[in-house]
């Protein structure tokens, strides 16, 4: 069986400072020398320079039981509670006879089942790409609002006005007139006219004014 | 190999504290003997005499508790030693944990306290040898204190610091040369 090892550097990629394998066998036999010799002298005081209080020193002997004596009785403390004889004797009995006789309770708890970690993160992605594809579509169509009305008027403006006129005057005679006026009065009712009375100048003259020639 | 030698007076001493009559009395007695001692070896590695208060009851409690048991393979004083250079490193660690947590680090260091210190003074050469001591490693600075302030044997410090007796010579040399670097930059 192929170790995983098998294709691993054996390189060790720990840093050493430049040079120390040089300086090291010099610094262990120094090691050695010193060893072997006596302790180097240092022309220095031994005294010492601190401060300590009057009387201190004599008093720490004693001070430093009394201290380990509390210390001792911190952790020796006797508990007055008197216990029934032989009651820890029974215990373990009375506490398991106390479980088994014990009422279960009468409804089960409620389970909480756990989704496994995959289930988690997928709804949770589900989530974030529902809230995205929301707020992507109220974009879109409040930039491209979807009304007939708009529809047909944008595919109208779209029509050559040449063309618009030619067809009018085709058909002009083929168009009831109670059923343009019908049609016409819930747009213009402030300022409704029978087309009846309009003659064919009049309507050329409204459609120009309109841009449609 | 090391030999210690259970001095008599500690024999008897030991042997009267585990009487629960005399326990005390032997203890304190115990103290009287070595509490000077130990007050300055810990003065000098934790420097503040407030420090020292913390430590001194470490080690007495600690003492107290197991000289008992104690099983007398070693002198009484190393023993003691021993519990009281644990307990210096043990409060320094715990300085330094405090002073890497704390927006106020320079009233954790050492030196910090040592200029800190009543009567300092630069001037004279007992406070710039506390200096080049306190820019010592910890336990380089407890290999140097024993042997060159207590002039500790080095078996006895073995047993202190349970390091070889070829490396502490090795650090104390070392921790000699630094000293010397010290004074020479100056």
């Amino acid at each position: 069986m192929q170790s995983p090892l098998a294709g691993f550097v054996r390189s060790m990629p720990y840093a050493l400072p430049e040079g120390y394998f040089d300086q090291l066998a010099q610094a262990l036999a120094q090691g050695i020398i010193w060893i072997e010799s006596e302790d180097p002298t240092l022309e220095l005081p031994r005294t010492m320079p601190f401060e300590i209080p009057e009387a201190y020193l004599s008093e720490l002997p004693r001070s430093m039981t009394e201290a380990a004596i509390i210390s001792d009785e911190r952790n020796s403390r006797v508990i007055p509670f008197d216990v029934p004889d032989n009651y820890f004797n029974t215990l373990p009995g009375t506490l398991l006879i106390a479980a088994q006789t014990a009422d279960k309770p009468a409804t089960t708890g409620k389970t909480i089942a756990f989704k496994s970690m995959w289930q988690r993160k997928a709804l949770q992605w589900a989530v974030a790409a529902m809230l995205v594809l929301g707020a992507g579509l109220g974009a879109y169509r409040y930039t491209h609002p979807s009304s007939p009305d708009a529809a047909v008027m944008e595919q109208l403006a779209r029509v050559d006005g040449n063309l618009l006129n030619a067809y009018v005057e085709q058909h002009i005679d083929e168009f009831d007139a109670d059923m343009l006026e019908a049609s016409a009065a819930g747009v213009h009712a402030g300022s409704h006219m029978p087309i009846s009375g309009l003659d064919e100048q009049e309507i050329y003259q409204y459609l120009s004014e309109e841009g449609a020639m | 190999m090391v030999v210690s030698t259970f001095h008599p007076d500690d024999k008897a001493l030991l042997a009267a504290f585990r009487i629960a009559s005399t326990k005390e009395q032997a203890f304190t007695t115990i103290l009287k003997k070595y509490s000077e001692r130990l007050y300055w070896h810990i003065r000098r590695l934790v420097i503040c005499h407030d420090n020292r208060y913390d430590v001194l009851q470490n080690v007495s409690i600690k003492a107290w508790n197991a000289l008992g048991t104690f099983r007398e393979e070693s002198n009484l004083y190393t023993w003691l030693y021993r519990i009281a250079t644990n307990e210096c490193l043990s409060f320094i660690e715990g300085r330094k944990r405090r002073a890497s947590l704390s927006l106020n680090d320079h009233e954790y260091s050492l030196e910090n306290k040592l200029v800190a210190e009543k009567g300092f003074d630069l001037r004279k050469v007992e406070w710039r040898l506390q200096q080049a001591i306190q820019s010592l490693p910890e336990k380089q600075r407890v290999v140097f204190n024993l042997r060159y302030y207590d002039e500790m044997p080095y078996e006895h410090m073995s047993e202190v610091t349970g390091t070889s007796v070829g490396a502490l010579k090795a650090s104390y040399h070392h921790a000699v040369k630094k000293v010397e670097a010290f004074f020479k930059e100056e």
